[in-house]
């Protein structure tokens, strides 16, 4: 039994697939089809009842208002929208009801609170503002039919008048009846909301979760980038560190086995007396010695500029000496590239105020900086000189000024320049004009970041195949 | 004999000059230094003809590389012979170095006592 019941509701159900609906319009739909199967229910119940109560007028037309409820469903089915089919409801509703009221006592009838039900289906069906309309609607024309009565003095009352207990228990049952079960509707559809708020509300949280992870995630991924690229610039300095390291070497060793030699002599000299030869030696030996660890502290300096380079940053800044740091930077840079393309050369030119003083900043993140630069020149020129003439003389000039409190380091290049399309670009991380492999791309937008947060800028201008000039200013 | 030393780093002058103090005191040799191949190119063409018979060269040097200024020598003083002094003691700068038509090749850290032997037949060879 249930089964064919569940049949009969799930064909009730079916919706014309002419529409597509979102989900509250599936529901009002789903709704107007079951109330319109009640409606027409009712109407039979009332047939009913007129005949119990000899009211010929009801009895005559209350078929034709339940065939119209009944034939609703199948208007839906065969296409028409449905909210054009639920205001056929309510007009249906509206207009019989009004008819039935008019012959069956006016204002005094039992059947005139059920025309408050006209609205209330019209929210169901539809949505607050066609209740409104009906409202009016409705009460303007009982309103004017009160007047009417009011005027003319007595409705008519077309039936057996002494069953009128019986109508009005009727009439008054069937609402009651019908006002619960709109609460339970509209009480099931608050709790299927609340539901469905607290699903959506849940699931929410559990985006957000995921979203608070991707974000530390992407910032781990981030310091993992920017330590990389720290790593990839480093490498890019090893060749050109070893190459630094090894001179300063070098002549520790060299200059060591002279002084072995020398000592000899001495010795030699010593036995034989010659004091003012001896106190030459000595002198020589001693000038030796001050060589020696002047490339000793060279090399330490080198290593050390390395180690730092490749650590975390702490921030700290110190004095340093800035004009060293470029000219360091600039050599390391051009071993390194020489390293790495033995057919590569470049002049190199610098530059540097005379009587810069010690300026407080932190000498790695600037140093990163200006390798980055002078990196970049080399990688231009050299480009350049790939298809350039013989008369075409690469150049990097590196030059420094101190005007005004402000520190200006000034970075230029021969080389092949940036297109005026790309000038806006450079700054952006991962933006590179390398092939594959060859850089990150992050170099530039990291060196504008380092220099921002001293304080500072980076501006440049750029001719294509004519050179480019960066200048920072501190 | 005159030898030319070019190397940028101008300590190399210092070391030349205290590993072969002997035979500069003994008047045997006599050492220029040219810290660029353009300096180096610019002593050779101070004399008429130059007095310099022998050139050690370091090849990395910024502007003109060793190799540069190599070719360069053998095409204005065909003459001189030019030796080459690298860190880099790999084959490709060996090839390109004597392919370009230097008499020797010396790695970095220099071994003065092969150095001296190469001085030692040049002076022989030349009287």
């Amino acid at each position: 039994m249930k089964a064919i019941f569940q049949k009969f509701v799930t064909w009730l159900d079916g919706h014309g697939s002419a529409f597509h609906y979102n989900d509250i319009e599936k529901r009002k739909t789903t709704i107007l089809i079951r109330a319109s199967f009640l409606a027409g229910f009712f109407m039979i119940l009332y047939i009913g009842n007129c005949y119990l109560i000899d009211f010929k007028v009801g009895f005559n037309i209350l078929p034709f208002e339940s065939l119209i409820f009944f034939s609703l469903p199948f208007l839906i089915q065969l296409g028409l929208k449905p909210k054009i089919v639920a205001h056929i409801f309510i007009l249906n509703g509206t207009a019989f009801g009004i008819l039935l009221v008019w012959f069956s006592g006016g204002l005094q009838s039992p059947v005139s609170p059920w025309l408050t039900l006209m609205p209330i289906c019209a929210i169901l069906f539809m949505d607050a503002r066609n209740a409104w309309i009906w409202a009016f609607i409705i009460l303007g024309v009982v309103s004017s039919m009160g007047l009417y009565w009011l005027l003319e003095d007595a409705a008519r009352k077309d039936y057996d008048q002494s069953k009128d207990p019986l109508y009005f228990l009727n009439c008054y049952a069937g609402l009651i009846f019908i006002y619960l079960l709109l609460s339970l509707i509209f009480e099931k559809r608050l709790n299927a909301t609340i539901n469905e708020l607290e699903v959506n509300k849940s699931s929410l949280e559990k985006v957000n979760i995921q979203l608070n992870d991707s974000l530390d995630t992407i910032k781990k991924t981030q310091t993992q980038l920017v330590q990389s690229e720290k790593l990839a610039s480093l490498g890019e300095l090893t060749a050109g560190i070893a190459h630094e390291i090894q001179n300063p070497l070098n002549f520790v060793n060299n200059f060591s086995e002279i002084n072995k030699e020398l000592v000899h002599e001495l010795i030699d000299e010593l036995d034989k007396g010659n004091m003012d030869l001896v106190k030459e030696i000595a002198k020589d030996i001693m000038s030796n010695e001050e060589k020696i660890v002047h490339h000793g502290t060279r090399a330490d300096a080198i290593v050390k500029g390395m180690l730092l380079h490749s650590r975390i940053n702490t921030g700290s800044r110190e004095m340093t000496d800035v004009n060293g740091l470029c000219d360091e930077y600039l050599r390391l840079a051009y071993h390194g590239l020489r390293a790495k393309d033995k057919s590569f050369n470049a002049y190199i030119e610098t530059d540097f105020y005379k009587d810069m003083p010690e300026i407080k900043l932190n000498a790695q993140d600037l140093g990163r900086v200006i390798l980055n630069l002078i990196t970049n020149a080399f990688h231009a020129v050299r480009e350049r000189s790939k298809y350039a003439d013989e008369t075409y003389k690469p150049t990097v000039i590196v030059s420094t000024n101190y005007k005004d409190g402000k520190l200006e380091i000034i970075i230029k290049d021969n080389g092949v320049g940036i297109p005026e399309k790309l000038q806006g670009k450079i700054f952006q991380p991962f933006f590179t004009t390398k092939p594959t492999g060859e850089g990150t791309g992050l170099g530039l937008s990291l060196s504008y970041d380092i220099l921002k947060s001293h304080g500072g800028n980076i501006t440049f201008e750029s001719i294509k195949d004519a050179g480019t000039t960066f200048k920072i200013i501190l | 004999m005159k030898f030319l030393v070019v190397d940028d780093e101008r300590d190399v002058e210092i070391l030349f000059r205290q590993k072969l103090r002997k035979e500069i005191k003994s008047g045997e040799i006599d050492i220029e230094f040219a810290f660029s191949g353009q300096e180096a190119l610019e002593i050779l063409r101070g004399n008429k003809p130059p007095a310099v018979v022998y050139i050690f060269s370091d090849i990395n040097m910024p502007g003109m590389t060793g190799i540069d200024l190599l070719e360069k020598v053998k095409i204005e003083f065909p003459g001189i012979k030019v030796s080459m002094i690298s860190a880099y003691g790999d084959s490709e700068n060996y090839e390109r170095a004597m392919s370009s038509g230097a008499k020797g090749f010396f790695t970095k850290p220099i071994d003065f006592e092969s150095l001296k032997k190469e001085i030692f037949n040049i002076v022989n060879i030349e009287h």
